[in-house]
Formats: C-alpha cells, sequence, structure tokens
C-alpha cells in the first residue's frame, strides 16, 4: 500500500522565487490498485514519484510505501518498491541478461542469474537475452525495464510514463503487463498525460495540477463529478479550467 | 546487514561499469593509443639514430692492433684500417679517424665520446674523454625523456578521468539508469562509489601498463612511484568530473561542467610544474615528483568523498 499525506516540495533555483513542485498532495493506494497520476508537463508527477522512490526528500508531509516510513527508512522503502524512470535507462553496452541480474544481485535477490533469465522470459523478452540492449527495439527496451524492477518481487511499481515512445502495439503490451502485475497483488502507480491509455489500465485516477490535485477518483466518479463526456474534457475542466472552451 | 548488502552492491556495480567502459572500443583506444604511440616513436627514434650514425673509425696499419679492434667493437665500432684515414672520414665513411699523429672527427654526425676516447688512448693523446662510470648511452638520453613523456602521458590519463567520471554520471543521470540504480535496495553512496570505483580501475590498470611497457623498451627513472602517481591522478580526476556534474546539473549542460573539471585537474598539474612542493602535496601535480608523498593518499580519498556528497546532495533532493 501507498499512503500520501500532505506532501510538499519546493525547489530554489538560481533565478529567484522558489518554485513550488509538489503542494499538499495526498492519495491512497491499495494493494493491486493500479492508479494513475495524470497531468500535464511540470504538473509534479515525477517529482511525486521520485519522492515515492525516496530519491528526493519532500519538505513536508508523510509517504508510506508498503507501511515503511519512508522519510524515516528510505532504505525500508526502497527495498519494497521499484521506480521505473521515464527513459530506460538501460546501458547500451550490456544485455537484457546481464542487467537483470544485476540489479537482482544489488536488490539483494539470491542466485540473481537464474531468475533474471525467468524474469525476461516471462515478459517475452527470452529471445533477445544477450543482445546489446543498444540494439532493442523501444518495446524490447520496455519489457527488459519491467523485468528489471520485478527482479527481486516489490511490492510496490512506480512507473513514471511508461508508453512514452512506443507505437500502438508496444503500448498495448505494456499496459496488458502492468495490468497483470496489478492483478499479482502489486501496488501500482503510473505517471501518463496520454488520457486514453490511462483510461485503459488504471482503477482510480488522481488529476495533478500546478503540484495540487484537482481531482481524484474512479474514471466515473470524475466523468460524473465534471459533467463530462469523455476524460479529455474532465481534465481540462479540472487542471485548465481556463483553456475550456 | 547493510554493511553486506553495500559491499555487494557495490562490487556488483563496479564490475557492471568495467564491463560496459571495457565494452566501447573508443575507451579502449584512447588509453591504448598514446603511450603505444610515443613507445613507437622513441622506438624509431633510437632505432633511426642508431642505424644512421657512422659508426667507423679509420685508422692506419700499425694502429690496427687486435686488442684496439675488439675494445672499438665493444664500443659499438667499426674499425677501419686505411693507408690515408683522413680521406675515409672525409669521405663521410668514418666518425674519427687518426694516423697516429692528427685526429680527425667528421663533426656532422652524432658524436660519441666513447670512440673518441678510445682511440685517443690508442695514440696516446694528451687529452682524453673520462668515463666516470659504465652507462649505455642511448638509454641514459632516453630515461628523462622517456620519464617526462610518461609524466605527460599521465596528464591525459588525468584528463581521461575527468571525461570518465563527468560522462558516467551525467549520461546515467539523462537516460535514467542512475535514478533506477539510486532507487535500489542500497546506501545511496555506492552507485557513485562504484562509477568512481571503475574509473580508477580501469584508468590505473591501463597506465601502469603504459609505465611497464615504456620502463620495459625505454627505461624509466623511478617506474613504481610513476605508477601510483598516474593512477591515482586518475582517480582525482575521475571524482572531480563526477563532482562537477553533480553541481553543474541538467541545467549547465554537460560541456561547461566537464571544462571546469579539465581546468581543475590541468590546473593542479600546472602547479606541480611551477612548485615542486605543490607536487609533493597535491595529487595530479604528484605526476611530477619522483617520491612518493602524501599526494596519491589524498587522491584516493577524493573518490568516498565525493560519493558521500553525492548521497547527501541526493538525500537532501
Amino acid at each position: 500500500m501507498i499512503e500520501v499525506r500532505d506532501v510538499r516540495k519546493q525547489y530554489a533555483v538560481a533565478s529567484g522565487k522558489p518554485v513550488v513542485a509538489v503542494d499538499g498532495l495526498s492519495f491512497v493506494v491499495q494493494p493491486g490498485e493500479v492508479y494513475g497520476l495524470l497531468g500535464a508537463n511540470g504538473a509534479g508527477k515525477t517529482t511525486t514519484l521520485k519522492m515515492l522512490a525516496t530519491l528526493i526528500q519532500p519538505d513536508s508531509g508523510s509517504i508510506l510505501v508498503g507501511g515503511v516510513d519512508a522519510l524515516k527508512d528510505p532504505l525500508g522503502a526502497r527495498a519494497r518498491l521499484a521506480y521505473v524512470p521515464a527513459e530506460a535507462g538501460l546501458p547500451p553496452q550490456l544485455s537484457p541478461r546481464e542487467i537483470v541480474r544485476l540489479f537482482g544481485a544489488i536488490q539483494g535477490v539470491s542466485d540473481p542469474a537464474p531468475r533474471a533469465v525467468a524474469m525476461l522470459e516471462r515478459l517475452g523478452a527470452g529471445t533477445y537475452l544477450d543482445t546489446p540492449c543498444g540494439d532493442l527495439s523501444t518495446g524490447m527496451k520496455r519489457r527488459v525495464v519491467l523485468a528489471r524492477a520485478l527482479i527481486h518481487d516489490p511490492q510496490v511499481l512506480l512507473l513514471d510514463e511508461p508508453t512514452d515512445g512506443l507505437d500502438v502495439l508496444g503500448r498495448r503490451d505494456v499496459l496488458e503487463l502492468v495490468r497483470a502485475q496489478a492483478v499479482a497483488g502489486r501496488t501500482i502507480i503510473l505517471s501518463s498525460h496520454i488520457m486514453n491509455e490511462v483510461e485503459r489500465v488504471v482503477d482510480r485516477l488522481g488529476i495533478v495540477a500546478k503540484g495540487r490535485m484537482a481531482g481524484e477518483g474512479t474514471l466515473e466518479d470524475i466523468l460524473r463529478d465534471t459533467g463530462k463526456s469523455t476524460l479529455d474534457d474532465a481534465f481540462v475542466h479540472l487542471a485548465h479550467p481556463g483553456l475550456e472552451p | 546487514m547493510n554493511a553486506s548488502r553495500a559491499f555487494r552492491g557495490w562490487a556488483w556495480l563496479t564490475g557492471s561499469m568495467i564491463q560496459r567502459l571495457l565494452r566501447e572500443g573508443m575507451v579502449l583506444r584512447s588509453m591504448v593509443l598514446p603511450v603505444a604511440l610515443t613507445v613507437v616513436v622513441m622506438v624509431a627514434t633510437v632505432a633511426t639514430v642508431t642505424w644512421s650514425r657512422v659508426r667507423g673509425v679509420a685508422v692506419s696499419p700499425a694502429l690496427a692492433t687486435p686488442e684496439f679492434r675488439e675494445d672499438i667493437e665493444a664500443a659499438g665500432g667499426v674499425l677501419m684500417v686505411s693507408d690515408t684515414p683522413e680521406a675515409v672520414v672525409r669521405a663521410g665513411d668514418a666518425a674519427f679517424g687518426t694516423d697516429g699523429a692528427t685526429f680527425w672527427a667528421d663533426r656532422s654526425v652524432m658524436p660519441s665520446q666513447a670512440l673518441e676516447g678510445l682511440i685517443r688512448r690508442q695514440i696516446g693523446a694528451a687529452w682524453r674523454p673520462y668515463e666516470t662510470h659504465e652507462r649505455r648511452a642511448v638509454l641514459s638520453k632516453s630515461d628523462t625523456s622517456s620519464t617526462n613523456a610518461i609524466q605527460f602521458i599521465g596528464a591525459i590519463f588525468a584528463m581521461y578521468g575527468v571525461v570518465f567520471g563527468a560522462g558516467a554520471v551525467a549520461r546515467d543521470r539523462d537516460d535514467g539508469t542512475l535514478d533506477a540504480e539510486l532507487s535500489a535496495a542500497q546506501p545511496m553512496w555506492v552507485t557513485p562509489l562504484a562509477r568512481w570505483s571503475a574509473a580508477t580501475l580501469v584508468l590505473g590498470l591501463f597506465f601502469t601498463m603504459s609505465v611497464t611497457m615504456m620502463h620495459a623498451v625505454v627505461g624509466l627513472e623511478a617506474p613504481w612511484s610513476l605508477a601510483i602517481s598516474g593512477a591515482t591522478a586518475s582517480s582525482t580526476a575521475a571524482a572531480v568530473g563526477m563532482a562537477v556534474i553533480g553541481v553543474g546539473g541538467k541545467t549547465q549542460g554537460f560541456a561547461g561542467p566537464m571544462s571546469a573539471g579539465l581546468v581543475i585537474v590541468m590546473g593542479l598539474f600546472s602547479l606541480g610544474l611551477y612548485e615542486p612542493w605543490l607536487a609533493r602535496s597535491l595529487p595530479v601535480a604528484s605526476l611530477l615528483d619522483p617520491n612518493l608523498g602524501v599526494a596519491p593518499l589524498i587522491g584516493l580519498l577524493l573518490g568516498p568523498l565525493y560519493a558521500w556528497w553525492f548521497a547527501a546532495r541526493v538525500a537532501r533532493g
């Protein structure tokens, strides 16, 4: 489970006034649930995910990851989560087998080599075990990234723009993989600015604008509350009311 | 528990970084080529000078005793017996010539005082070069120049250290590798320390191999001191390269911080040229000091210090 309470983060900038990236955000995500964090570029989605992954320390608020206080015990929180950045983060000189085995080893998995192969095969990357990652397609890289994230069987999966750069088929594959992870009982947060992919995969979603939660609930809740017929329109209504026709 | 996990993570990440570095053809070429070219040029120079040197010693028949011939040949010369030794020297076939009364030397060729000394001794000349100790002429010349060459190759390796260090952080930060590693269940200092360790080990290994090759082929003064100073200069530079990227961040790009790192490292080297006591005390500058002081130790401490600083910065957000 993930519990975020009144989290705030601002960045100092050289030009003067600090920039507030996240401004009192709160939400809860249950095990087996896919939670979509929706927002325009710069809304605070990546900062939120990085705070959950303990890569950035919030200025105030509290974060529980799998029952562990991420601010007091970041190492304990990291042991329960996997963070998948928007960029693939796969060194082009290494093969999928080497990368997933490496992450298994540093995450404390005993005998990581066979587990890495099994994970890659399960996610459909078995035929590219020893191909340098620099030679893989974007879709295959996403599979490897997911295998790397799942190698230590985390309770929580944090996915930052997981379908960025993928074609229609690749996007569908990744979303199915994400859904399967939720069915397996993991707590998943997925950030995106692509509305139709969010509709397909999430159980609940939060719309973030200027670092604040502008709206939260199931798709039906949000459509009902805003009186709109599509998520696109509901998003604009909640996050950017000034832009409505 | 945490210590063993940190050590395990460090070992795996260091190994992985070394693997990545060694799989990049450009990295390998950049480390092998400077010393290979220097050695080839020095050996070719020595070979050319040796081959092109006029080694003939022309003497009249009365002076050409078997003992004298042996001495000349032992000194690398060729004894030429002629009734007109002056003509042989003027024809360019011999560097020196004598009929016992007059000594001729071709001033256009590289002189050999060893040969001249033998001739003067043979004819009982009033003065002759005196050999204070036995030494191979070519090697004594190259000892100094090869040491200078490896010191400058060490400076090149230090610049590589900046590039390796800066690249290892900037590239992995921009493509998400760094975030993926930092979000793993291990202390945050492990990731930067592994990068610095890999750069130190790879650069140190290749620089030590360079020193060994140079010493084997052309001879060096204090080769082990040079190897240690050079390896730690690279490790210092790698820490500097990583630190400037840590400070620079995405907003300043890559070229600006890396240039700053290069200026810092070359500044350290230049200080060693300027003041000998600085060469004894400062990492990188210590490349220019034949004696091992505290500088290499200081250089090695910079890596862990950088890793601690990096982790503290990330933790602060």
